[in-house]
């Protein structure tokens, strides 16, 4: 890398914003970042901070060439009509992380051979079916050779093109993933097996710990045959169908196997979740705060099968929001007999304006906790608004009601004042 | 058979096969060759695309095809050869079972389950050695009083000193003997029927039978039954005693016994109790109440399945979104109500099997709706379009079982 140092004396007339990267100061610590003079202080911008130094205590300040000073310098260095020398500029603009400026150097080798891998993988093209295609069209090609159970031209030639033009963690687990299903189909379980365990590790979110279960699914069944316990689909039986899979022993080289075995899983979570239920609900009149742990505990094992199956434990999660809204539901109704207390208060009494400015303030107090209430409802059923609609409607007139109640409270207020 | 027998039974068998020279163990030996060399890294650095599939793989695969003689010939080389994986017997299991031979199903079960570390497929193949053992091929369900003589008949009308009958579950109160024996027996069976095939549970309680003369004296000592009703059954709570009561009648208005009591109401009216009792406060819908009760029935009404059949394929069935909410206060067409329930009730018991639709009738206990109860059962995420495919499937159901008891009808005339 080359590298210009220039000597700057401090007598000389700086520009305010200089590209800089170091100052070595006079006590001989050295400073990166990026550096401005103003008047008599010399400030450096650190990754952490920026840190002003007067310019007294400077010796010198060292400015380092930007990539894109270097790109400009190795691109009038070199042929522009030589294929090689423009792809080794590209390639080196691509560790650098100058990706635009990459794709313009490599569309430019493009131009001078279309056929050129480098500079095709550099611009994200992967080569299949004697064909150029960008990543998402190469990964849907692969998909589909996957379905057609091409193994051997997946693993001999798509998957390593994919891993050549992946750019970013997104593309790469796409491209993994799809290694681990083609390792799965060519009856590689070992392989699939660590393929997912990597996967699974690679974050926290469903699709990660899908990748987790497949992983593990793998590992309690290393000859790849898993046994079914039932016909997959499951409702296949009730609706008269013929079911993709029959019970009994089946190879996981079959994607609908491990869809299968994924159920499975899910449904070994959801039963612990069943369990945390039922025992949130015995404890529901007796203790509330255990039985809310409980039902927290018990929404964690049920995300946790939702994670490999979607929306498997829904009606389950609807139950939890049901009870929870039950039990708000009660609250309301102790602040309701609080206000209808305050309200028969308000008309027994011969008041002063105080007395009667302070109980209408107590009276909106209980609807503001009531408001609160309802609003905490609507906001537990929004995300299962088909089978919580009645609760929403309930909530949503009350609200309604209170909030004109609210407001004619509040000019009874101004009134009195 | 020992395993240490089958397994020589099995050297045997793969050293006489080799001479037989058939293509398809010419094929098995190849793959199993191919897989060994693989193994031993002989073609290790030519294995860059695909292995040859193991044999495990290819008993799976030719299981899946429906090739069982072939699958299970695999498994036999395979649990032949030293060191082999035992798992593989339960695809030699489910082959014998697909191919109607329960007992060596049975014995391959067993080794599987040496074998088996998880408790829901050892929960499957226990059931499955269960159903092999009840292979049997069942008889054809007839009606009590078809077995009964004309004598016995009579006998059975005599009107005469109060007596009771105790079983295990029952006491019948009667004024005949002979019946009062015979209530008692079936009384027991329909309670087998309903707690073992219906609804799996356990029933630890005794339950008061109470075989009134006629019409006017079970209207008399069974207050508050419809006039219609020949039966009824009650469950009362008071000061914390349970009374379990059934009210029958022991002859009809020509004074001639009432087969219809212990053909229908007696099966019928028990399971309206032990349903009543399993569900308690919990509100079931009223088309399962009466299904089950008319399922508990030793011979199914085939009269009510054709008029189901003939219902849904005209313009006076009722729609399933309906047939599910009805309550008493709907029944404008008694006879279709009952018919359809019973229809509905039975696709549902047949299509679930037994241990699903124990979970059905678990989850509506817990207060789910009948759709929420069968796609919990089933393990499933809900579907929008599930209640307008279970509809569909059940009308092709019934329209199904309504031409073939027409068939069979018109065969027998």
């Amino acid at each position: 890398m080359r590298r210009l140092v220039f000597l700057l004396s401090l007598t000389l007339a700086w520009p305010a914003v200089l590209s800089a990267d170091q100052v070595v100061t006079s006590d001989g610590r050295t400073f990166s970042g990026k550096v401005s003079v103003e008047g008599d202080s010399v400030t450096i911008e650190m990754p952490y901070g920026s840190l002003t130094l007067p310019r007294s205590q400077v010796v010198r300040i060292e400015i380092q060439e930007t990539p894109e000073e270097q790109l400009e310098h190795r691109l009038k260095e070199i042929d522009s009509k030589s294929e090689t020398e423009l792809l080794g500029v590209g390639l080196w603009a691509v560790r650098q992380g100058l990706d635009r400026q990459a794709r313009k150097i490599f569309q430019q080798v493009l131009d001078l051979n279309p056929e050129n891998v480098q500079a095709r993988q550099g611009l994200g093209y992967a080569r299949i079916d004697n064909a150029w295609v960008e990543f998402d069209k190469a990964i849907e090609l692969a998909r589909s050779k996957l379905e057609a159970g091409d193994v051997a031209a997946l693993s001999g030639r798509i998957l390593p093109a994919l891993r050549q033009i992946a750019r970013g963690v997104e593309q790469q687990i796409l491209v993994e993933d799809l290694t681990g299903q083609t390792q799965l189909r060519g009856g590689k379980f070992a392989e699939a097996a660590r393929t997912y365990a990597v996967l699974g590790a690679k974050g926290k979110d469903n699709r990660f710990l899908r990748f987790a279960a497949i992983a593990e699914i793998l590992a309690a069944n290393t000859d790849g045959m898993y046994v079914l316990t039932e016909p997959y689909p499951p409702s296949a039986g009730l609706m008269g169908r013929q079911p993709q899979v029959q019970a009994g022993p089946a190879s996981l080289s079959r994607a609908i196997v491990l869809d299968a075995a994924l159920k499975d899983l899910a449904r070994q979570r959801m039963e612990a979740g069943k369990k945390l239920l039922a025992e949130a609900k015995d404890a529901q009149a007796t203790n509330k705060a255990l039985a809310e742990s409980k039902f927290a505990a018990a929404a964690k094992s049920f995300e946790a099968a939702d994670a490999l199956v979607a929306d498997i434990t829904r009606s389950y999660r609807v139950e939890i929001t049901r009870l929870r809204i039950a039990t708000i539901r009660q609250q309301v109704d102790a602040d309701a007999k609080r206000f209808d207390a305050a309200m028969a208060a308000l008309g027994n009494k011969n008041m002063s304006r105080n007395d009667y400015r302070e109980s209408v303030m107590k009276l909106i107090h209980h609807v503001n906790a009531v408001r609160t209430s309802l609003t905490d409802i609507m906001e537990l059923a929004k995300p299962y608004r088909r089978e919580l609609i009645l609760e929403i409607q309930w909530a949503q007139t009350d609200l309604n009601k209170l909030t004109a109640m609210r407001d004619l409270l509040v000019g009874e207020l101004d009134d009195a004042g | 058979m020992t395993p240490a027998k089958r397994t020589s039974r099995l050297r045997w068998h793969r050293l006489s096969s080799l001479g037989e020279r058939s293509p398809e163990r010419l094929c098995h030996l190849r793959l199993m060759l191919v897989s060994l060399a693989l193994a031993a890294g002989v073609c290790g650095a030519a294995a860059v695309a695909i292995d040859a599939p193991a044999p495990m793989q290819s008993a799976l695969e030719y299981y899946s095809q429906g090739h069982y003689a072939r699958a299970t010939a695999v498994v036999d080389d395979m649990l032949a050869a030293p060191g082999a994986s035992e798992r593989a017997w339960i695809i030699a299991a489910e082959c014998y079972n697909r191919q109607n031979q329960p007992a060596k199903a049975i014995e391959a079960y067993q080794q599987f389950l040496k074998v088996c570390d998880s408790t829901p497929t050892r929960a499957y193949v226990l059931d499955q050695m269960r159903r092999c053992r009840e292979a049997a091929p069942l008889r054809p369900a007839t009606l009590p009083s078809a077995a009964l003589s004309d004598q016995q008949r009579k006998a059975m009308a005599a009107v005469g000193a109060a007596v009771t009958k105790t079983t295990r579950h029952f006491a019948v109160h009667a004024r005949n003997t002979d019946l009062a024996t015979l209530i008692a027996t079936l009384a027991e069976e329909s309670l087998r029927r309903i707690c073992g095939d219906i609804m799996p549970q356990e029933y630890p309680h005794v339950v008061d039978i109470n075989v009134w003369i006629d019409k006017n004296d079970y209207a008399a000592n069974a207050p508050g039954a419809p006039e219609w009703s020949g039966g009824r059954f009650n469950l009362t709570v008071s000061g914390g005693v349970v009374t379990r009561r059934i009210d029958l009648t022991q002859l009809n208005e020509d004074r001639t016994l009432s087969t219809m009591t212990i053909d229908r109401v007696l099966p019928h009216e028990t399971c309206h109790l032990v349903l009543k009792e399993y569900f308690g406060d919990a509100p079931s819908p009223l088309f399962l109440n009466e299904g089950l009760a008319m399922l508990a029935e030793p011979a199914v009404d085939n009269d009510r399945l054709l008029l189901a059949a003939a219902a849904l394929s005209g313009e006076d069935g009722i729609s399933m979104d309906k047939l599910l909410l009805m309550d008493q206060s709907d029944m404008d067409h008694r006879g279709t109500f009952y018919a359809q329930s019973l229809s509905l009730t039975q696709f549902l018991h047949s299509r679930l099997g037994r241990e699903q639709f124990s979970t059905f009738l678990g989850n509506l206990k817990d207060g789910c709706t009948v759709t929420d109860s069968l796609e919990r059962s089933l393990c499933m995420p809900p579907d929008p379009n599930f209640l307008e495919g279970l509809s569909a499937a059940w009308q092709t159901y019934a329209l199904q079982q309504g031409q073939d008891l027409r068939a069979l009808e018109t065969a027998s005339r």
